[in-house]
């Protein structure tokens, strides 16, 4: 599902036209990488928590050249989805 | 910092932007969570723009090892939601660190070289221990070609040779020169009637030429020591000719009307009468003597630069001369001398600062104290100079 299908459906589902909808996740996206910038995790119950985490600067080797090469250190955003979810979906079940 | 944002928070900011209902907003911000959920469940991916992609793959069968009792086991496959963000919310999530770049290393790049910055200090210490260590070799050098080069005016010491810079090679050529006119010493004693008066009639004269005796005597003085600190085991050899040449020399000097004077003087103190003749010979305007006492005189004026070295022994044997001042620096709080020079001038230089700034080793600086850094040069760069 692209993001079309995606604010088309939330639009249906919420009474909002597909441009409303569009603008209102686009800003709620724009509030939750506000707060990561300020290391903020977002919880969602039922669903999930996003995260951001450090990576360390790490030695890379390129396995077909050899070359090596110094990956710097990073912040990454990271999902971990809610622990029922999660379950459900290791087990195969939908629903 | 580090805290978490509920979807509460979100409604708010919905709230806020959009002028909707508290009650909306929430249901909205839900909605927008559990369609995502509903919808990954369904197609298996969901993107979402600005966001990132949602997805659920399937890992397949592995076998692992049971970390508690060592048995294999297998790992069934299962499904799993992995989540990609967005490449714009990648970049915004990574902006603190957004100016370092992968850099590519080269092979004889050592991975603890890069990865940590202190091995700069440890360089410059190996540098410093060479130095040290190298204008050790060249005193020896130095050393031994000075050995090599005073035995040969001693060895043949009848014949003449021209006249050479070193003021002991010049002491030594005045006494071959004066040996054989020493039957003089009669005559002086036949002239030794009349000084008497003169002696009187010179006191200022005296007393100037004791100044001149004085300053000379430490001229020499000087230049000796700094010979004999040098070459410790030579010195001696010259030095008792030179006493032979002071002799011979105040007996040839005679005739003159000062000569009794300076032969009283001689009687009185025989170091001094070194020097005294020196001062003799320049009044007579003998070659020798002149440059005799010329090349003390150029070493003389090299001398002050090496005050601080005569102000501690350190800086004396140190590798570095101290040239002028470099920079100056306040001191920190809870700085000291040794911390100071670690940073600015490299490890065990700190006696340089210690000396230039007349303060002691232990010395507790005041926050903002002004510490002049001396520029300091390598003594050996100098010497190859000369």
């Amino acid at each position: 599902m692209n993001n079309k299908d995606f604010i088309a459906a939330l639009a249906a589902r919420t009474g909002h036209s597909v441009e409303e909808t569009q603008r209102m996740v686009d800003s709620l996206v724009e509030t939750m990488g506000d707060h990561f910038q300020e290391d903020d995790s977002v919880v969602v119950p039922n669903f999930g928590t996003f995260e951001v985490k450090k990576k360390l600067e790490r030695v890379m080797v390129n396995p077909s050249t050899g070359q090596r090469m110094l990956v710097p250190p990073k912040l990454v955003l990271n999902f971990k989805p809610n622990v029922g979810w999660k379950e459900r979906v290791k087990n195969g079940g939908n629903e | 910092m580090m805290g978490k944002m509920t979807t509460q928070d979100l409604a708010g900011v919905l709230v806020e932007r959009w002028h909707i209902g508290k009650k909306e907003a929430s249901q909205f911000v839900n909605e927008l969570f559990f369609l995502i959920q509903k919808s990954l469940d369904e197609d298996k991916i969901v993107k979402v723009k600005g966001l990132g992609t949602f997805k659920i793959i399937d890992v397949d069968d592995r076998e692992s090892v049971d970390v508690n009792t060592g048995d294999r086991v297998l790992i069934e496959g299962h499904g799993k939601i992995t989540f990609t963000p967005d490449a714009l919310m990648k970049e915004l999530v990574n902006k603190p660190f957004s100016q370092f770049e992968t850099v590519v290393l080269n092979d004889g790049v050592d991975f603890n070289e890069a990865t940590a910055n202190q091995p700069e200090e440890p360089s410059p210490a190996v540098d410093e221990i060479e130095d040290s260590s190298a204008p050790l070799v060249e005193f020896v050098d130095a050393h031994q070609s000075e050995i090599k080069e005073e035995p040969a005016p001693v060895e043949p010491p009848k014949e003449e040779k021209p006249v050479s810079e070193a003021p002991k090679e010049t002491i030594e050529e005045s006494a071959k020169n004066e040996v054989p006119e020493e039957p003089a010493a009669s005559e002086e004693l036949d002239a030794s009637d009349e000084p008497e008066p003169v002696e009187e009639e010179s006191g200022f004269k005296k007393y100037l030429k004791w100044i001149g005796i004085a300053v000379l005597t430490l001229a020499v003085g000087i230049l000796i020591g700094y010979l004999m600190g040098n070459h410790s085991s030579t010195p001696q050899a010259p030095e008792t000719p030179s006493v032979e040449a002071v002799d011979s020399e105040a007996v040839k000097a005679q005739p003159t009307d000062s000569t009794s004077v300076e032969e009283e003087l001689s009687d009185a103190e025989e170091e001094d009468l070194e020097e005294e003749e020196d001062a003799d010979s320049e009044e007579e305007t003998q070659e020798e003597g002149v440059q005799a006492n010329n090349t003390p005189e150029a070493s003389e004026e090299e001398r002050p630069l090496d005050k601080w070295e005569a102000m501690d022994v350190r800086v004396k044997t140190g590798a570095y001369r101290i040239l002028g001042t470099d920079t100056v620096v306040k001191a920190k709080a809870g700085d000291n001398l040794t911390r100071i020079g670690n940073r600015l001038l490299g490890p065990g230089m700190e006696c340089y600062l210690e000396v230039y700034n007349g303060l002691s080793s232990g010395a507790v600086l005041s926050a903002g104290q002004e510490i002049k850094i001396p520029k300091v040069e390598l003594k050996k760069k100098r010497k190859k100079i000369e």
